[in-house]
Formats: C-alpha cells, sequence, structure tokens
C-alpha cells in the first residue's frame, strides 16, 4: 500500500 | 563521476560525525573539515548507510519508505550516492 511525501535526496556543503 | 552497480555495497565512511540542528543532518567530514547537510529524504539514505546496505537495497528503503516510483528513486538515489561519494562521505565494495 502510509508512505511519506518524496522530494529528490540531496547533500549541499556548508559535529561543531 | 561515479557510477553503481545494484549489487555494490555502500557504507557511511567512519570520519564523518554526524547530528541534528533544526530539523537537518549535519555531517563533518573530520578529514576534510567540510560541514554537510541533508534534506528529509538524503537524510533518510544517510541514516541507512549507517550500516553496510546494496545500492538495490537503498533503493527498496526508498521506496517502501516514500511514494515514489522506483525509476525516479533510482535516478535521484544514484545522483546522491555519486555526489557523496566523490565527497569521500561513503564507502563503495564493488566486488
Amino acid at each position: 500500500g502510509s508512505n511519506r511525501e518524496y522530494t529528490s535526496p540531496e547533500v549541499t556543503e556548508f559535529v561543531v | 563521476m561515479n557510477t553503481f552497480d545494484n549489487s555494490h555495497e555502500i557504507v557511511a565512511a567512519e570520519n564523518c560525525l554526524s547530528t541534528t540542528i533544526d530539523g537537518e543532518t549535519v555531517v563533518l567530514h573530520t578529514d576534510a573539515g567540510k560541514y554537510y547537510g541533508f534534506n528529509e529524504v538524503g537524510t533518510f539514505v544517510w541514516e541507512s548507510l549507517q550500516e553496510p546496505h546494496t545500492v538495490e537495497e537503498v533503493y527498496e528503503a526508498v521506496t517502501d519508505e516514500y511514494d515514489v516510483g522506483y525509476d525516479r528513486c533510482r535516478e535521484d538515489v544514484d545522483e546522491l550516492l555519486a555526489e557523496l561519494a566523490d565527497k569521500d562521505l561513503v564507502t563503495v565494495d564493488a566486488e
């Protein structure tokens, strides 16, 4: 068949 | 640009630290000293890569979790994984 809304996966360049 | 076979095993690089800030996953590549941010689906993929998985398993995890077709998922995930590999954020085991 609850699936979450999809957006293309992204990684961006700008632990601290 | 890297290309992947579905059977390639991929895992997050060990020299990375990650945390969540203001709902966004932030990763520090400790060797390069660079910071990266992931959007929601990117975060889902990144979290799944904390354990070794084949590329095909990553496709399946994303299509199971999100409302997306296999073809689009494959195209997007391939692009993301190639970018992560270029930035040395993942290790690819091509047996």
